[in-house]
């Protein structure tokens, strides 16, 4: 576990803003209904902890933390925060403004026509704190993100980095029980991003904020989170801690996300056999399967690049493939097959394999995959299920 | 800036003929407006008894319309922004009918509505014996049909413009949705808010056609600046000196309007 930073400003004792706030336990059980699919998430987050929900854009994320929030109507299940239930499908709805689940998106979406400090103080007036109360409490988050000399400036006259650091001390100056956070960071720029990112980490740890964090980056999972969730199509497709999912990944998306190649094609038995669509060569990549699998099944290979081996003559397991894209990345050589496939050797390597020169597209060489993961499809193993024979 | 500048190449020169006659159709006649003012008398002209009157009237019943239409209008356009986009679209086509709607076609409408034989109109003359049409109400009632509009459509597009997001970021911050409305959703679009209700007042101001038939001629009653204007040229009433110079001050008015609308927008925050 990455969270917090343990050389980062330490609690300063029950400071306005953070009293009576008590980390809770956040579990959903949801179905959300949208035009295309259902959502249908089972999440749990220990009280204090954060869950990174992972997917494609599309994948359902945003409808989950929308239920959340309280703006989508769930179709089924419910919502619990500690011992407070906060909506059951068609019996009980708590409205947004009483949930204490505050978003964090990746637009800082500051009111425009309000200053910085009116915008830190909209959440505790909002929850009917006093104006001397709310102040001190602004006062005090205007110092902790440093901008204790910009109270009166309107959003617009700052930074990005600014503004996204007044919408973190407003979304935690409203103190939440639960912040979603929807990638948080997407927006900044790599000089801003940092600082943001140590100020939030900081602020979780520090105020044991309860949170769920939507993310396309794996290495936000790895910062924040202890547990991960998959979606795709509106359904958890793998769920495991950010290490284990990096070593280990169950599906296709998260073989891609951890930065495998994914090779989809048939089972034949020992490995995945390349079909017109994984580029049409009819060679077998040789695997082992996660589950058991049947002949004839859409399976996919998860190799990663540097365990794939390149050489102009044939050798088991080897398959004989045209390159496609040739690319360099910090002193390395990639050469890809459209399949996805892809090898990733040293320049002096490339150099002999293609005798003297750089390898070019339309080499035809031997590629030989070292430990391939097979995973099954989801759909094929649906369709198996119903008795539809392959 | 400068007229001849285009990002895209050249204009077809054929193109600034018809442009021109355009703006000549637009511009000339308020030429030849400003070409019959007698300067000499501009003063007693507009000051004159029944001119004077005239513009009191208007600028009171304007104004009044103007009032109804924010208070009515402004709800309106927050329930069709926010509606389902088969709701908004039934309920925007609602709005829009009037707008295209001839403005004497709307005024004996409202006669049909709220005459003394009218579908309300009756039943309210021979409980109360209160009849609307030809009172100085019935040119507040005028003027609000034909430009309520006007105010709608502005702020509901200034709404769906600004979007839900900050709504939503204010509802989960704890606001609920009272404060939600005053301290996000309208700050949010006060620009639009601000064109919409001046847009409304200069519509209001102007209104002739529903006012002439639902609410009449009657000086000092119903009679606002463009009917006075109208009744000068049928001999009655201020004379056409004043007519012109009364004309003159809406032509100004409406300049100022205009010119004002396009800075404030400039300077509004974004």
């Amino acid at each position: 576990m990455t969270r917090g930073a343990p050389g980062g400003p330490q609690p300063t004792g029950a400071r306005a803003g953070e009293r009576g706030r008590v980390p809770v336990t956040l579990h959903a059980d949801v179905t959300v209904e949208r035009a295309d699919f259902d959502v249908q998430v089972r999440i749990e987050v220990p009280r204090g902890g954060c869950v990174a929900v992972l997917g494609h854009n599309g994948a359902g994320k945003s409808t989950l933390l929308a239920a959340l929030a309280g703006t989508v109507p769930l179709r089924a299940g419910e919502i619990r925060l500690g011992d407070r239930l906060l909506e059951r499908a068609g019996a009980l709805h708590v409205p947004p403004a009483r949930r204490r689940v505050t978003l964090l998106d990746q637009k800082p979406r500051l009111f425009p026509h309000l200053t910085v400090a009116q915008n830190i103080a909209f959440g505790p007036r909002s929850l009917g704190l006093g104006r001397r109360e709310s102040s001190r409490v602004t006062a005090d988050w205007l110092e902790r993100i440093g901008l204790a000399g910009r109270a009166g400036a309107r959003p617009h006259e700052l930074s990005g980095g600014q503004q996204q650091r007044v919408a973190i001390a407003r979304a935690f100056a409203a103190r939440p029980q639960v912040l979603l956070l929807d990638e948080p960071l997407a927006a900044l720029d790599a000089e801003s991003a940092p600082l943001v990112r140590r100020m939030l980490s900081d602020e979780l740890a520090r105020t044991g904020t309860t949170s769920v964090l939507v993310t396309h980056e794996l290495s936000d999972a790895w910062q924040w989170a202890d547990h991960c969730l998959v979606l795709d199509h509106g359904r958890v497709v793998d769920e495991a801690s950010p290490a284990q999912l990096t070593a280990h990944p169950r599906h296709p998306f998260t073989a891609t996300l951890a930065g495998y190649d994914v090779v989809t094609g048939t089972w034949d038995g020992s490995g995945v056999v390349m079909t017109d669509a994984a580029g049409g060569t009819g060679a077998v990549l040789p695997g082992a399967p996660l589950s058991p699998l049947a002949v004839g099944a859409t399976a996919h290979a998860v190799v990663a690049p540097r365990d794939v081996t390149v050489s102009r003559t044939a050798s088991p397991g080897a398959v004989h493939l045209t390159v496609d894209t040739v690319s360099t990345r910090a002193g390395t050589v990639r050469l890809a097959h459209r399949c996805g496939l892809t090898a990733e050797i040293s320049p002096q390597d490339a150099l002999v394999l293609a005798e003297g020169r750089m390898p070019r597209p339309g080499d035809l060489f031997w590629f030989t995959p070292r430990s391939v993961r097979v995973l099954p499809d989801e759909g094929t193993t649906a369709s198996l299920a119903a008795g539809i024979q392959v | 800036m400068t007229l001849t500048h285009h990002p895209g190449g050249a204009l077809p020169r054929g193109l600034y003929v018809p442009a021109i006659g355009a703006l000549a159709l637009l511009v000339l006649p308020i030429v030849g407006l400003v070409s019959r003012v007698r300067w000499s008398t501009l003063g007693g002209d507009l000051f004159s008894a029944a001119a004077l009157e005239a513009l009191r009237l208007s600028v009171a019943t304007a104004a009044c319309a103007t009032a109804v239409c924010v208070l009515l209008g402004l709800p309106l356009a927050v329930v069709i922004a926010r509606a389902s986009t088969r709701g908004a679209a039934v309920l925007r086509t609602l709005v829009l009918v009037p707008l295209v709607l001839p403005p004497m076609v709307g005024g004996l409408a409202l006669l049909s509505l709220l005459g003394r034989s009218g579908l309300v109109g009756k039943p309210v003359f021979e409980a109360t014996g209160f009849s609307l049409p030809y009172t100085t109400a019935a040119v507040v009632v005028a003027q609000a049909f034909v430009s309520l509009p006007f105010l709608v459509i502005t702020i509901e597009g200034a709404l769906r413009t600004s979007g839900t997001g900050h709504e939503q970021v204010a509802a989960s911050l704890g606001a609920g949705p009272w404060r939600v409305l005053t301290r996000v959703t309208v700050p949010l679009v006060l620009p639009g808010l601000v064109a919409g209700t001046v847009l409304c007042f200069a519509r209001a101001i102007g209104e002739f056609g529903a006012t002439a038939l639902f609410a009449g001629n009657s000086p000092g009653v119903t009679r606002t600046m463009p009917l006075a204007i109208y009744t000068a040229f049928n001999g009655v009433g201020v004379t056409q000196e004043s007519a012109v110079a009364l004309s003159l001050l809406l032509l100004v008015s409406a300049a100022v309007i205009v010119g004002g609308l396009r800075s404030w927008r400039q300077d509004a925050v974004r």
